[in-house]
């Protein structure tokens, strides 16, 4: 369970361990059709992170002066902003999860979903919202020199920079840990709780003594998605002038033209998540969290008083309103303000929305099936390899979307090299796009694949075959139909991941093809914000129904037996 | 009557997962016959469910050879290309039913039916469901059938392709004990009419004699004992055997000096001292059951040991007090089989 994808918090609250599969083969055979699609996928999805890695040992000059100079700074803002932006996640997520699952308050019912809403807001786009917040504090600033002094005054400029983004990130990034919390929560065992309180515990006790321990790997697991896309971050930290690992490979490839230290770069960046990803799961442990039979006892919820009631209120209200009814409302305001002044920004996204929905839902269509189907196949036998296997296709979500884009570019630039004419396997072709968003998030559905799988169980699987059923017969008629919650789940979250990617997007899109996160983050660049809340008004809303299909499904799991 | 030949047969057949140092089926010899139903008994762990899962080809052996009417399936012999669970027309059980929740009853029927003309399978399906008793449930879907519908559901999808071979993993056991009662007779009028040869999975002893042919009593990953039902019943081979169907105590066979097993329903108390036959007892516990007395003896000679032993007649009998008790010889063994 090394990988912990987001569809692993939504779908299971703590790892367990997969079950046998069907018939177990322990040799290999060249007829296995199925073991050679595995392999084969697998390798092809592993091929850029490969490339990146063996990229590593190579001879550059520059990277010695890259080291001396930028190299701790990246590392340096990239490690605050992991810490502080968890921090502060954990702040916003937790409580609210804690809270729409136990109690009963004032618009709980709404908060419920909505506080899922945030996710549908790029971090590039909360950024040029929060952009002029320093702006905003000059006069504070000019205060400060004139009557501390200039160091004060840098101090308070880089504070109010760093803090303001800090907040930002966490405001849009904090529904992976509210959504891990909240399945956690109300998979808790009801027994458990109700007999603290019985034991005489507070509620308070019962929270922090009982429900959140139990809940651990879930947060673990969401924080986890939370620094991933904070090392992935890269129009956010352009803006506000923070320059982490991420950006720094933008800087060293495209500005300096240093592509061995890029990759270099981008190997630190795979290191350190690859680290993150082992004291995820050093922290797990062996200790078992989650019951393995939930308690038929219905969920019921206590009803909070007027002023408490309030406070519940308060803790739902305020991340919402940073992470998504601020942003949104900003982004609305300018928005009409540019229609009415300038047309031709709105014409130019309205072509990117049909491009961008028809990129997105094609590829989340597709490759959700790629993924249902090669999770089938590495169920099919119980073998090492093919866990392995099955666990690494998936290991993409852990890697920066720009380290991706750099290694697709040098596979794909290998076959250019042959120059075969007319393949379509090129670089700067939509291909490559579609292929680099597969590597990069195939976790998600196979994910979901893998927990709707489970809850399916074997039996229905191998009755298929006794029936008669071959294994692509079985996963047509059984798995497909079953699994279809989960998988418009996935799907739902995989296109919503896809319009708001802006690093790979921006690297591997072919010449004059512009998606809405392309044209939002050069009209930012710009500094033409009226102009691009548009598109980012757009990416907003479509995300927005993307997510809410996505919860509805989620609460609608397999079999419905 | 010729011997008839085996339909399914286990040669030598191990089975060992991973995690576990003893195997879960150790060296296995076994066959079931046309026309018989072959309860495998033992308890959790023993391997019998490996057994059936072998048979059914959800799993492969590590050593031995499986065949099917002769045909190796699995194992040594088949030059390690083992036939798939869909290639062997075999039908199966399963202890939850495993229907399909997103198909009615007759499409959970017809699932297994293949390349028929609409008429001729439909007539089956409905032959399939009228034979478990579900006519007029056509339309349900399996969470809108009661627990033994849906297991009588299940046995209509297992049997609809006429399979070579019937299996059923603990059938019965996610039932009380009136619907098991009742369900258990239905699948044995069933199962007899249709002809099926099956081999059922149970640690219920009452599953294995009321309704099997022919009982093996499975531990450890070894068969320990086959017989007929009464023949399991009355004459275990060991411990093992014995308490899988009850209460037995051990006696010592005064003509050969032997160990035997007997059942405490067929104790005879006899109040006499000097009698010649039996063994003298001294009375420890009387309880009244009801239909009969539950009396516990201290017999002289066996050193500490207890027999316990169902009595009709035992008002008159007191703690301490000494008599004899007999045991009534093994009765002739009897089927229901024609």
């Amino acid at each position: 369970m090394a990988l912990t994808g987001t569809a692993e918090i939504l779908t299971t609250a703590a790892g367990e361990a997969p079950e046998p599969g069907l018939g177990a083969v322990r040799r290999w055979r060249p007829t296995d059709r199925w073991g050679v699609g595995v392999a084969l996928l697998a390798g092809v999805i592993l091929l850029p992170l490969v490339a990146v890695l063996l990229h590593l040992g190579r001879e550059s000059v520059e990277w010695e002066h890259l080291a001396r100079t930028v190299l701790w700074g990246y590392l340096k803002n990239t490690l605050i902003l992991v810490v502080a932006v968890t921090a502060v996640v954990l702040v916003m997520a937790v409580p609210p999860a804690w809270l729409v699952t136990n109690y009963n308050f004032p618009g709980r019912s709404i908060f419920s979903w909505a506080l899922v809403l945030p996710l549908s807001i790029p971090t590039y786009v909360a950024a040029f919202v929060f952009y002029q917040g320093p702006e905003a504090a000059i006069p504070f600033f000019v205060w400060v020199r004139q009557n501390i002094g200039v160091d004060a005054f840098i101090a308070a400029e880089l504070i109010v920079r760093y803090g303001l983004l800090i907040v930002m990130m966490a405001g849009v990034l904090f529904p992976y840990v509210y959504l891990a919390c909240r399945a956690a929560f109300s998979q808790q065992s009801r027994t458990v709780i109700e007999a603290a309180r019985c034991l005489g515990s507070s509620p308070w006790r019962v929270f922090f003594g009982v429900a959140l321990p139990m809940a651990r790997p879930a947060i673990v697991a969401g924080t986890a998605l939370v620094v991933m896309e904070v090392v992935n971050d890269y129009g956010a930290v352009h803006f506000f002038g923070v320059p982490t690992l991420t950006e720094g490979i933008f800087r060293t490839w495209f500005n300096m033209g240093d592509q061995v230290s890029a990759l270099r770069l981008a190997g630190i960046v795979m290191l350190a998540i690859a680290v993150l990803l082992v004291v995820e799961q050093l922290l797990r442990g062996r200790a078992r969290y989650v019951e393995p039979e939930a308690s038929g006892v219905p969920l019921v919820r206590t009803r909070l008083s007027a002023r408490r009631g309030l406070l519940a209120f308060a803790a739902c209200l305020v991340p919402l309103t940073i992470g998504f009814l601020f942003p949104v409302a900003r982004l609305a305001v300018w928005a009409w303000l540019n229609l009415t002044s300038d047309a031709g920004v709105s014409f130019q996204a309205g072509a990117a929305l049909g491009r961008g929905l028809l990129l997105a839902v094609a590829t989340a269509g597709s490759v959700t099936l790629a993924a249902a189907l090669f999770m089938y196949a590495v169920r099919l036998r119980q073998s090492a390899t093919r866990q392995v296997l099955g666990r690494a296709a998936g290991l993409g979500y852990a890697t920066p979307g720009a380290v991706i884009a750099v290694g697709v570019l040098v596979v794909f630039g290998t076959f250019d090299r042959f120059d075969l004419p007319r393949l379509p396997i090129v670089s700067g072709t939509l291909f490559a796009i579609g292929f680099a968003y597969m590597v990069r998030f195939f976790a998600i559905p196979l994910q979901f694949a893998r927990a709707g799988m489970d809850r399916l169980g074997k039996p229905i699987e191998e009755a298929s075959r006794i029936l008669g059923r071959a294994p692509m017969a079985t996963f047509l008629r059984i798995d497909l139909p079953l699994l279809r919650g989960p998988l418009i789940a996935a799907g739902m979250l995989l296109f919503v991941d896809i319009l708001k990617e802006l690093p790979l997007t921006l690297i591997l899109r072919p010449a004059n093809f512009e998606t809405l996160a392309t044209i939002a983050f050069s009209l930012a660049s710009e500094a033409r914000l009226q102009a691009c809340a548009v598109p980012s008004l757009l990416i907003v809303i479509a995300g927005g129904i993307g997510l809410i299909v996505m919860n509805r499904w989620i609460a609608v799991p397999g079999a419905h037996d | 009557m010729t011997e008839p030949s085996p339909l399914l047969s286990f040669r030598n057949v191990t089975r060992r997962y991973r995690q576990q140092n003893r195997p879960a089926l150790d060296g296995v010899d076994l066959d079931v016959v046309e026309g018989e139903l072959l309860a495998l008994i033992g308890e959790s762990g023993s391997g019998k469910t490996t057994l059936l899962r072998l048979a059914a080809g959800l799993e492969e052996p590590d050593s031995g050879k499986i065949f099917i009417e002769g045909e190796c399936v699995a194992g040594d012999g088949c030059r390690g290309r083992m036939v798939p669970p869909e290639k062997r027309r075999l039908g199966l059980v399963f202890q939850d039913g495993a229907l399909f929740p997103h198909l009615n009853a007759s499409k959970n029927v017809a699932y297994g039916l293949k390349k028929q003309d609409r008429k001729a399978r439909n007539e089956r399906i409905a032959h399939c469901l009228a034979t478990v008793g579900l006519s007029g449930k056509e339309k349900r879907f399996p969470h809108e059938l009661s627990g033994g519908e849906r297991q009588r559901l299940a046995l209509a999808r297992a049997v609809a392709p006429e399979p070579r071979l019937l299996l059923l993993d603990e059938p019965f056991s996610h039932l009380d004990p009136a619907l098991r009662r009742k369900l258990r007779e239905d699948i044995r009028d069933i199962l007899k009419r249709l002809g099926q040869t099956a081999l059922m999975v149970t640690h219920d002893p009452e599953d294995a004699l009321a309704i099997a042919t022919r009982v093996a009593i499975l531990d450890d990953g070894k068969v320990m004992q086959t017989g007929t039902p009464s023949d399991v019943y009355r004459n275990p081979v060991d411990q093992y055997c014995a308490e899988r169907f009850g209460p037995a105590n051990r006696v010592i066979d005064e003509e050969s000096g032997g160990v035997v097993w007997r059942r405490p329903e067929d104790a005879r108390w006899i109040a006499c001292e000097v009698a010649d036959e039996g063994t003298m007892v001294t009375v420890e516990d009387i309880r009244p059951m009801g239909h009969i007395y539950e009396v516990r003896v201290a017999p002289d000679a066996y050193d500490g040991e207890k027999w316990l032993c169902f009595l009709k007649e035992a008002a008159h009998l007191s703690p301490g007090e000494r008599g004899r008790i007999a045991w009534r010889g093994s009765p002739e063994p009897v089927s229901w089989k024609t």
